[in-house]
């Protein structure tokens, strides 16, 4: 997933009232194509997520929940969805 | 019936130096199954509670299941149940690799030790017989120096061994066994053979295993290598990451969940762990995969030699809890310092995670200015992220020198030495250290940790889910009855000496159907599960008898001081929610509030 993103961290500035839906729309002009096909893409589309997101390590929220309002700080992090264990 | 059984044991008594077949009967196969089972049972019934873990009266368990032999996928394994020198509680411990099969092969379903030998010796037991062989030639050897030098001594082709190094000859309390690169790593079986004078054992074996419907058995095991196959081929299969990089696979996960341990639990999350992970041992050191008997997974990562500053240097490994322990516990992001942790824990036999824990906890204390920064000696300074600290450490306690010798007691009693609330930070639960993971952060770790009846193991939690999030890692809802769930589970597959990684995928009824083909058994689900919670409660009893009451069901104290670093959203553990958990644990466990197993209970699973 770091590879295809090209980096392992990214700082972005939204607009206040700014939800994880408008994070990803924005991801999606600056992140390398392969990440945004496999990953943003499929995400914003609310198809079977190919990435788990969390914000702040604790909610790992569903496609209804995208216009959900992020707060300064925040720590959104894309986890594979890894099965098992 | 019982085909895929020997239906017999070897006990072996080293003090008058008798070895002896006994029969198994059918209705203690059926009633116990085998592996854990087995031992448990028997354990239980003649093992002492006051015994000393480290005296004659102590006893080895040694077993395998009645799949092992056959080709059921990752069901290879060999089992030991003895008394834990760490906790004077029950001990149960495995290791993988290919002693399984060849023990199955000799005829026994298990081999009981007892005793002391009066100079070391190995028990060697092929088709020409068992005897006890002299060999004081081998006192100091690594493990895998003396398992070359006995198979080199024996010249056979098929025998597999097992043995102790230095650290379970010095009685180092976490001292493993190891067989072939795979260890019995927790609890201190090493020990326990060391006190006994016995450096290892080798079997080869030639008997077929047989199963009681073939066709049955052919139609089970076709189902379980299906769901097996259709796992490992999902992109995100945690057993497909561990068949690619080892079980370190998931550390940058882990680390983004902020379930690291690092620094001695100061921390949720180590900036370095791209360096200690499994993507970066593949990528840095010539590697490849090697797997146990019938495995397709083949999670075990070999490095060919490389060049270190501590010299060349080969390994098989390190798992992911050595990746903590050794790792990120003691802050150390020094790839090529933990590849040769890893190699020098083999070779003296020790448990890696109850060492770094030990090596850790004296970071801690120099941190905390309890021990000196000079306790290792001239030229390395103990403290965090040293990776001369760890290796020096590691031989001064193998070699019982200076700190070294109060380390290799473990950290209860190094804790209880030292003094100076020291106990109130030592990371460990009756005796036993910590594995990998967080009571902080996840609160399945926290019931698990606290009331595993061998200390504090990981084995048997509802760790992928709490990371994935399918169960919130920080809600008490419900949690301590799925953990006593998957406790119960696990010891009925441990029956069969299933790996732990088997029922990451595989659903119980294809155990049951697997285990009734080849026995001619008939459990259902229900039942199988009922024997895992009777073994349970076996253990639980005899523990309360060793004098381990439900007062140590509990957490040491830097559990409920916060990291940190914790994200802000994260609910760390307290104690009103530690209250809640043990009080649903004992309820759905049917026990009293003092956490005794009450006569109802024990009468509903025939124990009575």
């Amino acid at each position: 997933m770091r590879t295809a993103a090209g980096r392992s961290e990214e700082r972005v500035s939204l607009p206040p009232g700014a939800g994880l839906r408008d994070l990803l729309r924005t991801l999606a002009t600056t992140l390398p194509a392969q990440f945004v096909r496999e990953v943003v893409d499929p995400l914003q589309a609310g198809n079977v997520p190919t990435a788990l997101l969390l914000v702040n390590t604790v909610n790992l929220p569903g496609p209804a929940d995208l216009d959900r309002p992020l707060s300064d700080g925040d720590i959104v992090a894309f986890v594979p969805p890894m099965s098992g264990g | 019936m019982l085909e895929c059984y020997n239906k017999k044991l070897l006990r072996v008594n080293l003090t008058t130096r008798t070895i002896r077949e006994e029969p198994l009967s059918d209705e203690f196969i059926g009633r116990w199954v085998g592996g854990m089972g087995f031992g448990v049972r028997l354990f239980t019934q003649e093992v002492k509670a006051d015994a000393d873990p480290l005296g004659p009266d102590n006893k080895l368990y040694i077993g395998v299941g009645p799949l092992t032999g056959t080709l059921a996928p990752l069901l290879a394994q060999t089992g030991i149940v003895t008394k834990s020198p760490l906790t004077g509680g029950i001990l149960n411990t495995y290791a993988g690799g290919h002693l399984g099969t060849a023990l199955k092969k000799t005829g026994y379903d298990l081999i009981v030790v007892e005793g002391k030998a009066t100079g070391l010796v190995y028990l060697l037991v092929t088709p020409d017989g068992a005897k006890l062989v002299d060999c004081s030639e081998l006192a100091g050897t690594s493990a895998s120096e003396a398992e070359e030098k006995i198979k080199a001594a024996t010249k056979r082709d098929g025998l597999h061994t097992m043995a102790i190094g230095l650290a379970g000859e010095n009685r180092i309390r976490y001292a493993a066994v190891i067989s072939e690169t795979r260890a019995f790593g927790r609890g201190g079986a090493g020990a326990v053979f060391g006190s006994k004078n016995l450096k290892g054992m080798a079997v080869h074996g030639i008997q077929d295993v047989r199963v009681a419907d073939r066709a049955a058995f052919e139609t089970a095991l076709s189902a379980a290598y299906d769901t097996l196959r259709k796992d490992l081929a999902e992109p995100w299969s945690l057993l497909g990451g561990f068949g690619r990089v080892g079980t370190g696979s998931g550390m940058a996960m882990i680390n983004e969940r902020h379930a690291l341990a690092t620094k001695h639990h100061r921390q949720t999350h180590f900036d370095q762990a791209d360096a200690i992970g499994g993507d970066a041992f593949a990528a840095k050191y010539p590697t490849r995969p090697i797997a146990c008997t019938a495995c397709p997974v083949h999670c075990g990562m070999l490095h060919a030699p490389v060049k270190t500053r501590w010299g060349e240097v080969w390994t098989r490994g390190p798992e992911y809890e050595t990746m903590y322990s050794l790792g990120s516990l003691v802050f150390s992001d020094d790839t090529d310092g933990l590849l040769v942790a890893n190699r020098l824990a083999e070779d003296y036999g020790m448990d890696t995670l109850s060492l770094g824990v030990n090596v850790a906890f004296a970071m801690e204390c120099a941190e905390r200015g309890i021990l000196p920064r000079d306790a290792l000696g001239e030229g390395v300074r103990l403290e965090f992220g040293n990776a001369d600290a760890v290796i020096r450490l590691i031989n001064m306690i193998a070699h019982r020198e200076g700190l070294g010798d109060i380390l290799a007691e473990g950290v209860r009693r190094a804790a209880q030495r030292i003094g100076q609330g020291a106990e109130s930070f030592a990371l460990q639960v009756k005796g036993m250290e910590f594995a990998a993971w967080m009571p902080e952060r996840m609160r399945g770790i926290a019931v698990t940790f606290s009331t595993a009846n061998r200390g504090a193991c990981h084995k048997r939690a509802p760790i992928g889910s709490e990371l994935m999030n399918s169960i919130p890692m920080d809600s008490n809802e419900g949690r301590a009855a799925l953990v006593a769930g998957i406790q119960d589970k696990v010891n009925a597959t441990f029956t069969l000496i299933s790996c732990r990684f088997l029922e990451f995928c595989l659903p119980t009824q294809q155990f049951v159907d697997l285990l009734n083909a080849a026995s001619g058994l008939h459990y259902t689900e229900q039942n199988f599960l009922r024997l895992g919670e009777a073994i349970w409660n076996l253990e639980r009893l005899y523990n309360l008898a060793a004098g381990i009451s439900g007062a140590e069901d509990r957490l040491p104290d830097i559990c409920f001081q916060p990291p940190s670093d914790l994200p802000k959203d994260a609910k760390p553990l307290t104690r009103e929610d530690f209250t809640i958990l043990l009080r649903d644990y004992y309820s759905a466990r049917g026990w009293d509030s003092e956490g005794r197993p009450t006569p109802e209970r024990l009468r509903q699973l025939g124990l009575q």
